[in-house]
């Protein structure tokens, strides 16, 4: 067998795929549409699709700093051995799209630390003025329903959104993690203006909240499998660091997309 | 009743941030957040395991101009509830 390469580029992140598997090069070309790239310069990621994984796992993935420079992430569906400084990872993935998409989101969590980043459960879309704005919340908070109103913007995501600490602020980046609406964000990225959490009510108001209430909204929306204490650690200062820097406020809305209104004519 | 006499100390594994109005702290095997007010956070500062409850509950009494009596029940309270969190040892 022949090993196939695809390119795919996230949140500036390249990651080249390589699998003996043409059908599952395939699968992944088709279902990370817009994110394929004609190179890359980043991880090469070797995936063994035929090593006895094939079946859909339920286990939560597990993630363990094996040395310096790298880890190990699994679930009853994947594995993966991952070296930063080598910028590879090698492994095996049950050859279907929603294995593989677990795997790649438990690669980013674990890997954006060293970015700076972070994964959030949340909504994501750029204004007209350019910059972007997060919406997040509980599952049924409302996340699809922003994005899918904040047409025809530049939508991120409907379900999880990149964010980088560049310079001195930070940066939404669209993402193929998609939720309810089952369509890739578009692959583009914005400086972050603000943290919305939403709240479902009759008329359309920000209400600003400290970070301290932020961080409380935040965290359990971070997408985040890591126990070890010193990547929890990372994660926790990733998010104080956010909501020191972007400000934050319960977003009060309503089904329809008056809530622009207050960001784009304030 | 808790003996006044005897030190606490914050689970050392605790990833924790201090604000302007209280603390979050994050238990990194079950991943739960906690939240702290003002008087739970400084009691949490205070519990590195060099201090006594009682030398905790004068700071507390110093700090925050709260009856005595009132903020030892507190105290006691508070630590029996982060001791049986697993986020508080009593020694």
């Amino acid at each position: 067998m022949t090993m196939q390469t695809i390119h795919l580029e996230i949140a500036e992140v390249g990651l080249a795929i390589q699998s003996e598997n043409p059908e599952f090069i395939a699968q992944v070309a088709d279902r990370y549409e817009g994110f394929v790239t004609p190179e890359s310069c980043g991880f090469t990621m070797t995936v063994d699709t035929e090593r006895g994984i094939t079946t859909i796992g339920q286990d939560l993935p597990r993630i363990t700093t094996t040395g310096e420079n790298t880890f190990h992430y699994e679930r009853r569906d994947f594995h993966m051995d991952v070296d930063k400084a080598a910028k590879t990872c090698v492994g095996s993935c049950a050859p279907n799209m929603y294995s593989f998409d677990s795997c790649l989101r438990v690669f980013f969590t674990a890997y954006l630390v060293d970015l700076q980043g972070i994964m959030i459960h949340g909504a994501s879309a750029v204004g007209n003025d350019g910059l972007a704005r997060l919406f997040f919340g509980v599952s049924g908070a409302g996340k699809t329903t922003t994005a899918r109103l904040s047409a025809p913007r530049r939508i991120l995501s409907d379900e999880i959104t990149i964010l980088r600490r560049i310079g001195d602020g930070y940066r939404a980046y669209g993402t193929p993690f998609w939720g309810e609406l089952q369509k890739n964000g578009d692959n583009v990225s914005a400086p972050l203006s603000s943290l919305n959490v939403l709240v479902k009510d009759a008329s359309v108001y920000l209400e600003p909240v400290k970070p301290r209430v932020a961080m409380q909204a935040l965290l359990p929306c971070v997408l985040f499998f890591a126990h070890e204490n010193h990547l929890v650690n990372s994660a926790v200062d990733r998010v104080a660091d956010m909501v020191a820097t972007i400000p934050a406020a319960k977003m009060h809305f309503l089904p329809d997309n008056t809530f622009w209104r207050l960001f784009e004519h304030a | 009743m808790l003996d006044l006499d005897r030190y606490i100390t914050r689970d050392p594994d605790a990833a924790w941030r201090v604000f302007e109005d209280g603390a979050v702290i994050v238990t990194p095997q079950e991943s739960v957040m906690h939240s702290l007010n003002p008087v739970g956070t400084r009691i949490w500062e205070l519990a590195d395991g060099t201090l006594t409850v009682n030398e905790i509950l004068d700071t507390i009494v110093d700090e925050f101009d709260v009856d005595r009596t009132q903020a030892e029940a507190d105290i006691i309270d508070f630590c029996r509830t982060l001791s049986d969190k697993g986020m508080l040892a009593i020694e």
